[in-house]
C-alpha cells in the first residue's frame, strides 16, 4: 500500500511587485491508498491534486511529512521511479521518436532484458491497439494516440504504482472512455492506482475510494460508498460539494 | 546497469531526437560549410577585380601649366594608362568626373634663386575611381622623380649612394596583412569565428532545456529510471559534441577555401594546416564554455522566447567584447588572456597573421576550461532543482 502521511508543500512564488511570497501547495495531507483498488484524489483547479502526485511520482519533494511505499520510505527505496509510474498532462511524450522507440528507452533504463522487453512491447501495443502506429513518429499523433503512447511509457517498467493526473483532459469522449477501460482493467492487476481529476462523472466510473482535497488540504477521505452513506450522497459531485461546502 | 550505461542511453535518446530535426541540422551545418567560405571569396572577389580595374583603367589627368613642366608631361604620355586630358576648365572637368585628377605645376625658387618645380596632384575623395587612381599618380611622380634625380647625379658625377649611406624600412616577425582586405579579413575571421561560436548551438542547448519545458517532456525525462544529473550531464555533453563538429566544419572550411582558391596570396592572410589546427586549439575550449553557457540559460528560462532573449546578451558581450580586443597589442598584460572572447580575438588574429604564442593559449585554454567547470557544475545542480525544473 501507498501511505502519506502529514504531507506539506510550500511553494516560493513572485508577487506583482515581484517580492519573494510563500504559498502553501499542500498542508498536512494523510492518506493510504489499497493495491487492486482505485483511490480517486479530487478537488477544484489549484487545489493541490497536481503538487501531492508530483510528490508521489518522485518528481518534486515534500516540505515535511513521509510517503512510503509498503512500509517503506521513498527515501529508503532503491530504483523507485521503476516501481512508480506519472501520467500527466505534464508528461508529454517524446515526439520526435516512435512509440517503439519510447518504451526500448524506458525499458532499457529500468533494466529489463532485451528479449523480454519486446515481448511487453508487443503484449502493451496489443493491449492498447497501438500496433499499427508502434513505429511512426509521434509529432502527427492524435491526443488520444500521444496518451496512448504515454500510458504505454507507464507501463512498460511493470510499476507497481500508478499515479493518473487529469489523463482525460483535451480527450474526445471515445479515446477518454479507452482509457478509462484500460485504468479499470488495470485494477484487476492489484496495483495501486491514483486517479486525480476534477471530473466527477470519471471519478464515479472509476473510484473505490476517494480523498477530497480543497486549498491545499483534505477534507474527507475514505471508501466512497462509505463516505456517500455519511453524507447522503450518491454521487460524487453532490459529496464534493456536500464535503467543501458543509452549509 | 552501470552509470555510463544509462549516460549512453540517454545521450543516445537525445541524439536520435535532434538528428530527427534535420531543417536545423542541415541550417547549422551548411553555416558553418558556406558562411566562411562565402565572405572570403566575396573579399577575394572584391579584392581581384579592384586590382584588376586598377591594373587596366586608363587614367584620364589635365594637366594645368603644361608649358611649365614639358619634362612631366611627356613622362606621363609616355605611361601606357595615361591620358591627358584637352579640357579648358579642369576643376570643373574633375567635379563632372570628366577627369580623375588634375596635375598642377608651379615654379618656385629657392633660397639661391634655382627654380625647382612644386607638382600638386588634385584628385575627387568622393569618386572611388579619382581617389584609387591618386596611388598611381604618385607612383607615376616618384618614378620621374627618381629618373630625374638620378640624371642629375650622374651629370655631377657622384653616386646615389654617398648621398644616401644607408637605407631604412620596418618589418615584422609576422606576415603582415599587405592589402586593406588582408587587414579587414585578419579583423573580421576571428570576430565572425568567435559570433558563429556563441550563436551556433544556441538552438540545440534551448531545445534540449527550455524546449523540453516547453513541451512538456522534461517531466517525462526526469520520470526515467536514472539521477538527474546523468540527465543533465548527457544533454551538456550532446551539446558539447554538436559544438565541436561545428567548430570542426567551420575550421575545414575555411582552410579548404584558403587551399583551393589560394586566398592567401591575394588576401595576405595565411591559413595553413597547422594554423588550421592552432585555431581549433583555441577555439575548443571556447566554443565548449559557450555551449554550456547556453544550457545554462536554457535552464533558467521558462520558455525559448525567454531563453533567447537571455542569449542576446551574451551575443551582444561577445560582440563588444571583441572589438575591445582590437585595443590590444603584443603588450597587453597576461591576466587579459584569462578573460574569455577577448583574448580569443586576440590570439586568433596572431595566429591568422602567422604566429602562435604558446603561453597566450594555455592561459586561455586553463581560464576557459575553469569557467566550463564552473559552467557545468552549475547545470549538473540545477537539474535537481524542482524550482528551476518546474518554473512556469
Amino acid at each position: 500500500m501507498l501511505e502519506v502521511k502529514h504531507l506539506t508543500k510550500i511553494f516560493n512564488k513572485k508577487d506583482a511587485h515581484t517580492k519573494t511570497v510563500t504559498q502553501v501547495g499542500v498542508k498536512d495531507i494523510s492518506f493510504v491508498a489499497q493495491p487492486g483498488r482505485i483511490c480517486g484524489f479530487i478537488g477544484a483547479n489549484g487545489a493541490g491534486k497536481t503538487s501531492t502526485m508530483r510528490m508521489l511520482a518522485g518528481l518534486t519533494q515534500p516540505d515535511s511529512g513521509q510517503i512510503s511505499l509498503y512500509g517503506q520510505p521513498y527515501k529508503n527505496l532503491k530504483d523507485l521511479k521503476k516501481k512508480i509510474s506519472f501520467v500527466s498532462a505534464e508528461t508529454q511524450i517524446f515526439d520526435r521518436l516512435t512509440p517503439h522507440e519510447i518504451l526500448s528507452f524506458y525499458g532499457q533504463l529500468a533494466d529489463i532484458p532485451q528479449k523480454e522487453l519486446e515481448k511487453n512491447i508487443d503484449e502493451l501495443a496489443e493491449k492498447l491497439e497501438m500496433k499499427t502506429f508502434l513505429d511512426t513518429r509521434c509529432a502527427q499523433f492524435s491526443t488520444g494516440m500521444k496518451q496512448k503512447v504515454s500510458l504505454a511509457r507507464g507501463l512498460i517498467t511493470q510499476p507497481s504504482v500508478l499515479i493518473f493526473d487529469e489523463v482525460t483532459n483535451g480527450l474526445d469522449i471515445f479515446a477518454s472512455q479507452a482509457l478509462k477501460d484500460i485504468i479499470k482493467e488495470l485494477k484487476a492487476d492489484h496495483r495501486i492506482i491514483m486517479y486525480s481529476t476534477h471530473t466527477m462523472p470519471d471519478a464515479d466510473e472509476l473510484c473505490d475510494d476517494v480523498a477530497v482535497i480543497h486549498e491545499g488540504m483534505i477534507k474527507a477521505v475514505g471508501a466512497v460508498s462509505e463516505l456517500h452513506k455519511k453524507y447522503h450522497t450518491t454521487k460524487i459531485h453532490d459529496l464534493f460539494f456536500k464535503i467543501i461546502q458543509p452549509s | 546497469m552501470t552509470t555510463f550505461n544509462q549516460f549512453q542511453l540517454v545521450f543516445k535518446k537525445e541524439a536520435l531526437s535532434l538528428s530527427r530535426d534535420r531543417r536545423s541540422l542541415v541550417i547549422s551545418i551548411m553555416t558553418q560549410l558556406f558562411l566562411f567560405p562565402s565572405l572570403l571569396l566575396f573579399i577575394g572577389y572584391i579584392q581581384q577585380i579592384q586590382t584588376s580595374h586598377a591594373e587596366q583603367v586608363t587614367i584620364t589627368v589635365g594637366v594645368k601649366q603644361q608649358d611649365q613642366s614639358n619634362e612631366f608631361v611627356q613622362f606621363l604620355k609616355t605611361q601606357q594608362q595615361i591620358k591627358l586630358s584637352t579640357k579648358e576648365n579642369l576643376t570643373a572637368a574633375l567635379k563632372k568626373s570628366e577627369v580623375l585628377g588634375v596635375v598642377e605645376v608651379q615654379s618656385k625658387a629657392d633660397l639661391q634663386g634655382d627654380t625647382y618645380q612644386n607638382i600638386v596632384y588634385l584628385f575627387d575623395e568622393s569618386n572611388n575611381d579619382s581617389e584609387q587612381t591618386s596611388g598611381k599618380i604618385a607612383g607615376f611622380f616618384e618614378q620621374f622623380s627618381t629618373k630625374k634625380r638620378e640624371q642629375k647625379l650622374t651629370a655631377l658625377q657622384l653616386s646615389e649612394k654617398k648621398l644616401v649611406p644607408f637605407d631604412f624600412s620596418t618589418d615584422t616577425l609576422q606576415a603582415r596583412a599587405k592589402t586593406s582586405s588582408g587587414a579587414l579579413l585578419a579583423f573580421l575571421l576571428p570576430y565572425m569565428m568567435i559570433l558563429v561560436s556563441v550563436q551556433g548551438t544556441v538552438h540545440y542547448a534551448l531545445e534540449m532545456t527550455v524546449g523540453e519545458k516547453e513541451r512538456s517532456t522534461l517531466a517525462t525525462t526526469l520520470l526515467l529510471n536514472v539521477r538527474p544529473s546523468i540527465i543533465a550531464f548527457a544533454k551538456i555533453s550532446l551539446t558539447l559534441l554538436l559544438s565541436t563538429l561545428m567548430l570542426v566544419l567551420q575550421v575545414s572550411s575555411l582552410l579548404i577555401t584558403f587551399t583551393v582558391f589560394h586566398l592567401a596570396s591575394s588576401l595576405s592572410v595565411s591559413l595553413n594546416f597547422i594554423q588550421a589546427l592552432q585555431i581549433m586549439v583555441v577555439m575548443l575550449p571556447f566554443t565548449l564554455l559557450m555551449s554550456s553557457l547556453m544550457i545554462l540559460l536554457g535552464m533558467l528560462a521558462r520558455n525559448t522566447k525567454e531563453g533567447t532573449t537571455y542569449a542576446l546578451p551574451l551575443s551582444l558581450l561577445a560582440i563588444v567584447m571583441s572589438f575591445m580586443s582590437s585595443l590590444f597589442d603584443t603588450h597587453t598584460p597576461l591576466f587579459v588572456f584569462l578573460i574569455p572572447i577577448i583574448s580569443q580575438v586576440a590570439v586568433l588574429k596572431q595566429i591568422l597573421i602567422g604566429s602562435f604564442i604558446w603561453q597566450n593559449v594555455v592561459l586561455i585554454t586553463i581560464s576557459c576550461l575553469l569557467a566550463l567547470w564552473i559552467t557545468v557544475s552549475t547545470v549538473s545542480k540545477m537539474f535537481s532543482k524542482e524550482a528551476v525544473l518546474f518554473r512556469v
